[in-house]
């Protein structure tokens, strides 16, 4: 998967952001805060060359751009699926235009719990999304970012039912963006969320609807007991943690948000997508033998393969440079830093 | 992690405990009393091994040697 950034403004301001950091740096760039059609057309090249059939539009809000419709009609002209990630806070004209794609060529992933710093949504937007959610219908996957270990799906349960959106409920958790300063959810939290999401599909499967979860996850955030009931409810249980491939507006192929600024690389044009994703591997390959946990370096279900050890900012977070002086005296007086 | 290398070492028993109990900023006599508690030994015995790890790591670039401050 690729994701192409059209924009780097949000009209919500979410403590959780993983793109904060990309927005930051690219505002500080007068006039170049939307991408333009023919780098759009551009990443569409990139797309193409690497075989790959759906174009994943990210923000900021994508459908702030001011030409989002053309955008999508150049994608499609192309034979492009589209995938598309908002707040569900979007202009009409945006609306419209997807509304008038069949729902098997658009998917929209819709978070759920975006929202401004506050961590609060006025009525109005709350309706707004509202609005969103019953006129896409079916093209709606809605999805929930986990970022504090108290949260609620029921009302999700409840939209997916009232508007026929897709029967599924994507979670993600929030992780941390090297040098950022988001809210995420504290790795020692985990065993209390991964029982919270067990009982979640559990409930969610008795209506018909399953989850599916996003990268970042680890299998020994469940016990066993929870490990089994999401097996029973159908849930897809990713736990895996790769090279996504964001697509940011000045042509920088990131690993994944979190990690930008620290693992990325230029888009160059004939370069595609699987030569790009081994790049960035092996940029981080040596933390690969660990997670995000001291514990994962040992563990088993790491060694079978079975979990990627977590998000990597989590890994990278723990391996960050300390500056530690550590003075040993003796014949050479030699210093070590750290 | 060495990333000018992409060299990696997986730590454990000892050289872990030592390692975290540098990172944690301990003094390089409190690193002897910790290793002589370890291999309950004297410290004059075990000043040797903690001198040698601190000499592989330097040299595996882990940790990086600043002479003449003092």
């Amino acid at each position: 998967m690729t994701n192409i950034a059209l924009s780097n403004v949000c009209n919500l301001a979410c403590p959780y952001c993983f793109a904060a950091t990309t927005m930051n740096r690219t505002d500080k760039q007068p006039g170049n805060r939307f991408i333009s059609l023919d780098d759009f057309a551009q990443r569409l090249d990139f797309l193409e060359r690497s075989g790959i059939g759906q174009a994943r539009l990210i923000g900021g809000e994508p459908t702030l751009h001011p030409q989002f419709a053309d955008l999508v009609a150049l994608a499609r002209g192309r034979g492009f699926n589209i995938m598309l990630f908002s707040n569900g806070l979007m202009p009409s004209h945006a609306l419209d235009c997807l509304t008038a794609l069949a729902p098997d060529v658009c998917l929209v992933l819709l978070n759920m719990n975006a929202v401004h710093s506050d961590g609060q949504l006025s009525q109005t937007e709350v309706e707004r999304r509202r609005t969103t959610l019953q006129r896409l219908g079916p093209r709606a996957l809605l999805g929930f970012n986990i970022y504090q270990p108290n949260f609620s799906l029921d009302e999700l349960l409840l939209l997916i039912r009232q508007y026929q959106c897709q029967p599924a409920i994507r979670l993600g958790l929030a992780q941390p963006i090297l040098g950022g300063e988001n809210v995420f959810l504290s790795p020692k939290q985990y065993p209390m969320v991964g029982e919270k999401i067990a009982l979640l599909a559990q409930h969610a499967a008795a209506q018909g609807i399953t989850l599916e979860f996003d990268c970042g996850f680890v299998r020994c955030m469940f016990s066993d007991t929870a490990w089994q009931i999401l097996q029973e409810s159908q849930a897809k249980m990713g736990l895996h943690c790769n090279p996504i491939l964001d697509i940011s507006l000045d042509g920088q192929v990131i690993h994944c948000f979190p990690l930008t600024g620290r693992v990325q690389t230029d888009l160059r044009p004939q370069t595609n997508a699987t030569t790009l994703r081994q790049q960035l591997a092996q940029q981080t390959q040596p933390y690969r033998l660990s997670g995000l946990y001291p514990e994962c370096s040992l563990c088993p279900f790491k060694q079978r393969g079975e979990c990627t050890g977590g998000c990597l900012a989590h890994t990278l977070q723990r391996f960050r440079r300390h500056s530690v002086r550590l003075v040993v005296p003796g014949r050479d007086n030699q210093k070590a830093l750290a | 992690v060495n990333e000018a290398t992409q060299t990696t070492a997986q730590l454990v028993g000892f050289p872990a405990a030592l390692w975290d109990w540098i990172m944690l900023g301990y003094h390089y006599d409190t690193l002897i009393q910790f290793a002589a508690a370890w291999f309950a030994q004297p410290s004059a015995q075990v000043e040797s091994v903690l001198r040698q790890q601190l000499h592989d790591w330097w040299a595996q670039g882990f940790l990086w040697r600043k002479e003449g401050d003092g």
